[in-house]
């Protein structure tokens, strides 16, 4: 155990293991519930870890992981100041017209948008950006809406997937397991296709009479000038640029020595720098604080409470014990192993938070390590988290920030997205997405 | 100077079960941005105004939170304006009301209607305190006339 110098000064004594399983406890609880503000009990959870005694105030620092949280720093505020300049839109409205707004035409091909957006960026900033304009293009056709939004929030989660920075549990994944953008792309992103192919099949039967539009409301989307989506083109160039150095950054950080944290951070700095270069000192306080203010804080914060109780619940031992015990149950066999974390995350994500689980579970399986053979045997593991906790996300619609994101809006626009009405196409789908994840593990890695 | 004395008592009142259409008539009659409505004992229920109105020839997607904030890439011509007003013409105005416009009472300080007026409001509903019956109106234009005039 770690934590000897920290758990034997306890409040009153109490068995640490028993204190800080409790504490955790609560805190997971409270926000399953999302009665409190989860960012709000994440801190109090971590907070409780130090003033309880589990861990001192520099063991707990210690357990938070900045590397994932620059990551997404640097990435919200290179999103930020991207959308701005309307480039986004522009790709909806040009992936309209490209099949002549055609209702069918158009879901496959925002599917893919969302997707491909996904994988770059972070699911919950995909659906901000995507469903306004998807909500527009449905107006203009006179078609129900429910189907599109469905569709984004399925594969947001299926796009995120697919690479490193495409989901939060991603993120953390590779910054724990030092685990590359190219690690991502060669293991979790080869199988995203197939499963997004086979998902939107039963998408397309399902409602597939409503994919009907008139020739005067398609004409009225075809009159759409994406070229004028574009609102600031010098700031198009520039975004642009940034974010293809970023992602080079991404490509060759194991190369570079660098993690993808800098790189991230730096391209925003740099984003920054261009957006305000020349202008004056008043100007560039306004955009630096337009752009920072639209950070996600409470994610961010309930990253840091949750690494903070997450390293206390390991310092108590409770992480080795929970390890101890899924390796008995499943025999100390990777195969097993692998395939009680896919499903196991699968479910449990579907119904909470996949960050806290995910959270939870990577101490879990880095300490499974040493009794599987070594960090490189236990890789197969990763991958099953990844899949897992990504695709999981789809089963129910508290999976995922971003399924939450979406039906906010719809709400708004008058679309309500119901629990049971989501869960009764969207578990079976998340299921079938599992599957597949299941066979392409086994013959990939542990057959 | 009270405010009781600056209200225009002879104020138009829609009734709450007046159509969008013939509101709309009203507004556009009286030269006025927003109208106040009523029920059927002369209580107020919030007001008729130009703004909600502009928002039925919107798309949902822009008047959501975070949503699209600029339509310079539609071309929507004013026969489809003129059709989603036509569309919305029969319903009846209390779908639409602004029910959270601000309104003051008789005894309300002068400084307090001057900040509304100040936030974007041309004209402020008054009503009774406690039994919200709709007393009149107070147009910003006229309180600014009393003030430029020192009375």
């Amino acid at each position: 155990m770690h934590g000897e110098e920290q758990i034997s000064h306890v409040l009153f004594g109490m068995n640490p293991l028993w204190l800080a399983t409790t504490i955790f406890l609560i805190t997971y609880m409270v926000i399953i519930s999302e009665r409190v503000n989860r960012a709000i009990v994440a801190l109090l959870g971590g907070g409780l870890m130090i003033m309880c005694g589990i861990l001192t105030q520099e063991a707990a620092i210690r357990g938070i992981d900045f590397n994932t949280l620059g990551l997404l720093i640097g990435m919200m505020v290179i999103v930020s100041i991207t959308k701005k300049s309307g480039v986004f839109q522009f790709v909806a409205i040009w992936i309209a017209k490209k099949v002549k707004a055609h209702p069918l035409g158009i879901m496959i091909m925002m599917s893919v948008v969302t997707a491909v957006f996904s994988a770059l960026l972070d699911n919950v900033t995909t659906v901000l950006l995507v469903t306004p304009v998807i909500l527009l293009i449905t107006e203009e056709l006179k078609i129900k809406p429910y189907p599109y939004l469905f569709a984004t929030i399925i594969m947001s989660n299926i796009g995120g997937t697919a690479t490193l920075i495409g989901d939060p549990p991603n993120i953390m994944i590779g910054s724990a397991a030092n685990l590359t953008f190219n690690d991502f792309l060669l293991n979790t992103a080869p199988i995203t296709p197939l499963i997004f192919i086979i998902t939107m099949v039963p998408i397309w039967w399902i409602w597939r009479k409503d994919f009907v539009a008139t020739k005067e409301d398609r004409a009225r989307v075809m009159r759409f000038n994406e070229i004028e989506a574009i609102t600031d083109w010098k700031l198009l160039k520039q975004a642009l640029f940034v974010f293809s150095l970023v992602i080079a950054g991404f490509m060759t950080h194991s190369i570079v020595h660098l993690e993808p944290a800098t790189i991230a951070m730096f391209g925003a700095a740099m984003l920054l720098l261009l957006e305000n270069f020349a202008s004056d000192p008043e100007t560039q306080s306004k955009r630096v604080h337009h752009a920072l203010s639209e950070v996600e804080w409470i994610t961010l914060f309930f990253f840091i409470g949750l690494f903070m109780a997450v390293n206390g619940i390991e310092q108590a031992g409770l992480i080795s014990a929970m390890a101890n015990g899924l390796l008995s149950f499943t025999g100390g066999d990777l195969t097993n192993t692998a395939l009680a974390i896919l499903w196991g995350s699968a479910v449990a994500s579907a119904f909470v938070d996949n960050i806290p689980f995910v959270a939870t579970m990577i101490p879990l399986i880095k300490s499974m390590a040493p009794a599987m053979g070594g960090e490189q045997a236990i890789m197969p593991l990763w991958w099953a988290l990844a899949l897992g906790a990504c695709l999981g996300g789809n089963g129910t619609l508290v999976g995922a920030s971003a399924n939450l994101v979406v039906a906010g809006i719809a709400e708004q626009a008058g679309t309500p997205i119901r629990f049971a009405t989501f869960l009764k196409i969207a578990f079976p789908l998340m299921l079938l997405s599992i599957l597949i994840a299941h066979f392409y593990l086994y013959f990939r890695y542990l057959a | 100077m009270p405010i009781r004395d600056l209200i225009d008592t002879n104020c138009v009142a829609l009734n709450e079960s007046a159509t969008i259409s013939s509101a709309t008539q009203h507004l556009l009659a009286h030269k006025r941005s927003s109208l106040p409505v009523t029920d059927s004992n002369g209580c107020y229920l919030g007001m008729f105004s130009m703004h909600r109105l502009l928002s039925l020839l919107l798309p949902k997607a822009v008047l959501i939170d975070g949503g699209v904030s600029d339509l310079g890439f539609v071309s929507d011509p004013m026969e489809i304006l003129s059709e989603r007003m036509r569309e919305h013409g029969a319903r009846q105005i209390g779908d639409v009301l602004e029910k959270r416009a601000p309104v003051a009472y008789p005894d309300t300080p002068l400084l307090e209607v001057v900040l509304h007026l100040y936030r974007g409001e041309n004209d402020i509903p008054i009503v009774e305190k406690d039994s919200n019956k709709f007393l009149g109106m107070l147009a910003g234009s006229i309180l600014l006339d009393k003030v430029c005039k020192g009375n």
